[in-house]
């Protein structure tokens, strides 16, 4: 089994009389993170007067060495006071609130402590807050992750709902939305998400679900009481918090403050995590992959690496499909005529063999007799196909040490099966290296696959969008990092419309003249207020008749892993609302040497045309 | 182990029980310590302690240590001295205070002095996080009930004899809920309200009146734009007017017959205004104010003036607690710098 993060449940304490103890209590009660407040949330400073300063002195906390264990301070999470308010247009209650958060993030800092969390203002301006917390992410201190703490649902709501006088709408997101865009999407700043009673809708939830939330916060308030009297929670709730789990995000249970109840309150989260658990193959492969940026394969420029092909042979999925297609394909080829010609499989780019194995076994099951060549251009992968022809293929199997494009095959083939499909579908040069081949398959052959399209959608998300940004390739001009698609496993997202399909490659293809350059314009509507930070990219694939393969969400091929989505990222969010009209242009391009996408967003305002000719990705054709 | 603590007392609050002129103070330590602490003080009598430089010094009152720090406090009744204490760790307690002789327990919790006793009579948590103000209805009635607001947004009020919540109002306000106090508190009046409508304070610049008699229980009695609301009390002479103190020093009369118009607003103390302490005096209405600043102040209270009367700077740090030594027309302050200090903001 892989190694599992363990789970991490926070405790928020308002007020600790006794740090020691009450981590120490904590502790054993299973908690591992202590959310407490930096100084007494009493404890009011004010630096206009001398005779204060004095009696006040330095110190405004606890004294630290006999106070804050040290093995505990990675795991302690500072609370800013809350009453501070650094956007009141009272001028003295502004400046003495920018001093006492200085004064609280400074001591953090000093400290050693990892994030600090604050209160993120439910009304009113943030725009001198914003300053004043990017400012500080910009300043060196790196170490230091910002936590606004945010109600999912803003309290306005609840709180209006006992006066007749006033009508309020829930801007919790949007006023995070804005305050993220002030900060420039930096990567140390994330959410404190706190739960409420009343959750919004799913679709709200999944847009939550798409901002980098560094823990989620539920009251103890939120929490049923079972007949055995122990805390548990509303399927509603029970949902979101496995999904957040699911998510890696730490739960920080807050308002507990009878000691004696606490451990339920952190069994309660362990037990959902527990039927999290599964050693099912998915699971372990994406473990770690969350939101991690990879450069896509370049397959016919590079040869793969021998890691690269043992994780993609491991897909439980992927190829018990390939062989259902094969056997399929072979059936409807078998004839009754008992002195019926082989049939010809060729598997072009046939790795380290995995579908020559399918063939293999198809062949066996439909009880048709195949002659079988497989054609691979990577040396090092030739030397498993050739151990495997000696140990076990033998004479069943031709292999050729040759580039499908250049091969002069001895005879046509029937069957010409190849697995050159990237996440986008097209993004490996499928299509060119498909039609190079197909000059060796006979007039009514068959190609599996047969046919492969690519999705689009546009997407929220500010992590990935915060990594991209934080790409630092000094050799490369800073544009580049946004004119380039990603593979990522993507987690932290929102997808702000449903998918479309975007480009189909048929196979065999007889157009005259083949022509695989392409362009479309989509039109999407925003489900609800958000920020398009690029486009998410997937495929699915016939690969023959009914015998499909999708990495489309809604159709996805369960339990498969050798794909994982593609991200077309744009170098300036665009704010979007609810109803909107999206517009996302994509072209794929080629000249002799290389193949290109360009895009664009076009609605409802215009970006620039991302990677015009190329100029910082292309996948070249030799 | 108490010296050690006590060089950063800071006072928080101050009652007076009126029955025999003794006091009760909390106080609560709230840095440079291991321990956020608080402790009770009964001084049997007011005459002996006033002034006095550092009260801890005194052999005669009756010390209570509690677990965590105290925010704030009422009395609930006055024969028997019992009283209500709010603590930061969002728990409501009863104390009471008999003489020793009355009790033949041996309770480790209770401490005896002078053969008398303060007494935990019972405590529950109810709120998330400080209660930064508690309030309760007439001393001498019956069905007694207290109010209570904090740094969680919630307003709970309590029925004090089975001292259960009677109605819980989560997300009472977006901000710390700084200040609630009944309309019939301090045994001001007992009109057919004064067990329903209170009025609370909060960071978020409301102000609300609360009648959980009404479908919508909540009405907005008055709006700060630029700041919170740190403060609150009733007119002492008039029961249908709130003064209202705000973060920048502010003081706003409102009348709750014509709400969200102030009767009188005016800059009197430049820091967040942290008590209000209204009195009737000669026919006419004054308040006494402290705040986050050394200043105590005496305000006589006209219809469209306030007018500063009285002005103190005896204290080295904030004044935090004020009450009204009725008769006498004597104001008793306590502060951060640990001192309690008498005034006399009516003698020439």
């Amino acid at each position: 089994m892989a190694r599992r993060d363990p789970l991490i449940v926070g405790l928020e304490m308002p007020s600790v009389s006794n740090i020691v103890t009450a981590i120490c209590t904590a502790h054993e009660a299973g908690y591992q993170r202590y959310y407490v407040p930096v100084a007494h949330p009493r404890y009011q400073r004010e630096f206009h007067d001398n005779v204060i300063i004095e009696s006040h002195g330095d110190n405004f906390s606890r004294s630290i060495v006999a106070v804050y264990p040290q093995d505990y301070v990675h795991s302690i999470v500072g609370k800013i006071s809350d009453y501070i308010n650094v956007d009141s247009e009272d001028t003295s209650l502004r400046k003495n609130s920018e001093l006492v958060l200085e004064q609280e993030v400074k001591w953090c800092i000093y400290l050693g402590i990892s994030a600090v969390m604050l209160n993120f203002p439910v009304e009113g301006s943030f725009v001198n807050l914003a300053r004043a917390i990017y400012s500080k992410l910009k300043s060196g201190n790196f170490g230091t992750t910002y936590l606004l703490r945010m109600s999912m649902v803003s309290s306005k709501c609840p709180s209006s709902s006992y006066r007749s006088d006033e009508v309020v709408t829930d801007d919790a997101w949007s006023r995070w939305n804005a305050f993220r865009s002030y900060c420039a999407h930096d990567r140390k700043l994330k959410i404190a998400l706190e739960i409420p009673t009343e959750l919004p809708s799913d679709e709200e939830i999944d847009r939550w679900l798409g901002e980098p939330i560094g823990c989620a916060i539920l009251k103890c308030k939120s929490f049923l009481t079972n007949p055995g009297g122990y805390p548990v929670l509303s399927k509603s709730h029970q949902d979101l918090v496995t999904n957040l789990l699911r998510r890696k995000i730490n739960i920080v249970i807050t308002g507990a403050s009878r000691e004696e109840t606490r451990p339920f309150y952190h069994q309660y989260i362990l037990h959902l995590w527990k039927k999290l658990q599964n050693d099912d193959l998915f699971s372990e492969y994406v473990q770690g992959y969350e939101d991690f940026l990879q450069i896509p394969l370049q397959p016919l420029m590079d040869n793969l690496d021998r890691y690269t092909y043992e994780i993609f042979e491991k897909d439980p999925v992927k190829y018990r499909e390939y062989q259902r297609a094969i056997r399929c394909a072979l059936t409807d080829r078998k004839t009754d005529d008992p002195n019926q010609k082989q049939i010809v499989v060729m598997v072009v780019g046939a790795g380290r063999g995995p579908i020559v194995n399918c063939a293999l076994e198809a062949s066996r099951e439909a009880e048709v007799k195949i002659k079988l060549y497989a054609v691979e251009k990577n040396p090092h992968a030739l030397v498993s196909l050739q151990a495997q022809k000696l140990e076990k293929w033998k004479d069943d199997v031709t292999i050729i040490s040759c580039d499908m494009r250049k091969w002069d095959a001895p005879e046509k083939a029937d069957i010409l099966v190849s697995e050159l499909l990237g996440s986008f579908g097209d993004n490996e040069l499928s299509p060119e290296c498909l039609d190079g081949a197909q000059r060796f398959l006979n007039d009514d052959g068959i190609s599996i696959p047969s046919s492969y399209t690519s999705y689009v959608c546009p997407t929220q998300t500010h992590k990935i969008y915060a990594e991209i940004s934080d790409f630092n390739d000094r050799d490369k001009p800073s544009y580049h990092r946004f004119e380039q698609p990603y593979v990522v496993h993507l987690q932290t997202v929102y997808q702000i419309a449903p998918v479309q399909s975007l480009f189909t490659y048929v196979h065999p293809n007889k157009d005259d003249p083949i022509d695989n350059t392409r362009y479309k314009k989509l039109s999407f509507t925003a489900a609800q207020d958000s920020v398009i930070h690029g486009f998410s990219g997937f495929f699915d694939t016939v690969l023959y008749k009914d015998v499909v393969l999708s990495i489309v969400p809604e159709t996805y091929s369960e339990g498969m892993f050798s794909w994982f989505p593609i991200f077309f990222p744009i170098k300036e969010p665009v704010q979007v609302k609810k109803g909107e009209n999206i517009e996302i242009a994509v072209w794929r391009l080629s000249n002799q040497k290389i193949v290109w996408y360009e895009w664009l967003i076009s609605s409802p305002v215009s970006s620039h045309i991302h990677n015009p000719n190329g100029r910082s990705y292309f996948i070249g054709l030799t | 182990m108490f010296e050690e603590v006590e060089s950063s007392i800071i006072f928080m609050s101050i009652h007076r029980d009126k029955t025999d002129g003794g006091i009760i103070v909390a106080a609560s330590n709230l840095i440079n310590t291991a321990h956020w602490s608080g402790f009770l003080w009964y001084f049997p009598q007011e005459e002996n302690i006033i002034d006095s430089e550092y009260v801890m010094n005194n052999n005669n009152s009756l010390k209570y240590p509690l677990p965590s720090s105290i925010c704030d406090g009422a009395l609930l009744m006055d024969s028997n001295v019992k009283f209500i204490v709010s603590d930061d760790t969002g728990w409501l307690s009863v104390y009471s205070l008999a003489n020793h002789e009355e009790f033949n327990r041996d309770d480790d919790d209770d401490v005896v002095s002078g053969g008398l006793t303060l007494n935990n009579d019972i405590s529950r948590v109810e709120h998330d996080h400080s209660i930064l103000s508690v309030s309760v209805t007439g001393r001498n009635s019956s069905n007694q009930k207290a109010v209570t607001g904090g740094m969680d947004c919630c307003i709970i009020v309590w029925d004090i004899e089975t001292f259960a919540p009677e109605t819980i109002y989560e997300s009472a306000h977006i901000h710390h809920v700084t200040s609630v106090r009944f309309i019939g508190c301090d045994n001001r009046g007992d009109t057919e309200n004064s067990h329903h409508v209170f009025a609370s304070t909060s960071l978020d610049g409301y102000c609300l009146l609360w009648d959980k008699r009404q479908q919508f229980p909540a009405k907005v009695m008055f709006r700060n734009e630029t700041c919170g609301l740190t403060s609150l009390d009733w007119s002492s002479n008039l029961s249908n007017e709130l003064i209202i103190g705000s973060e920048n020093g502010y003081l706003t009369v409102v009348d709750f017959r014509r709400p969200k118009e102030p009767v009188y607003s005016a800059c009197v103390l430049g820091r967040a205004i942290n008590r209000i302490s209204s009195y009737h005096h000669d026919m006419r209405n004054y308040v006494a104010i402290s705040g986050n600043c050394r200043t105590l102040k005496v305000i006589r209270r006209d219809n469209d003036s306030f007018l500063d009367v009285y002005v103190s700077d005896k204290h080295n740090d904030y004044v935090r607690g004020l009450t009204w030594l009725e008769k006498k027309d004597e104001l008793l302050a306590c502060a951060w710098d640990s001192r309690i200090t008498k005034h006399f903001p009516f003698s020439s």
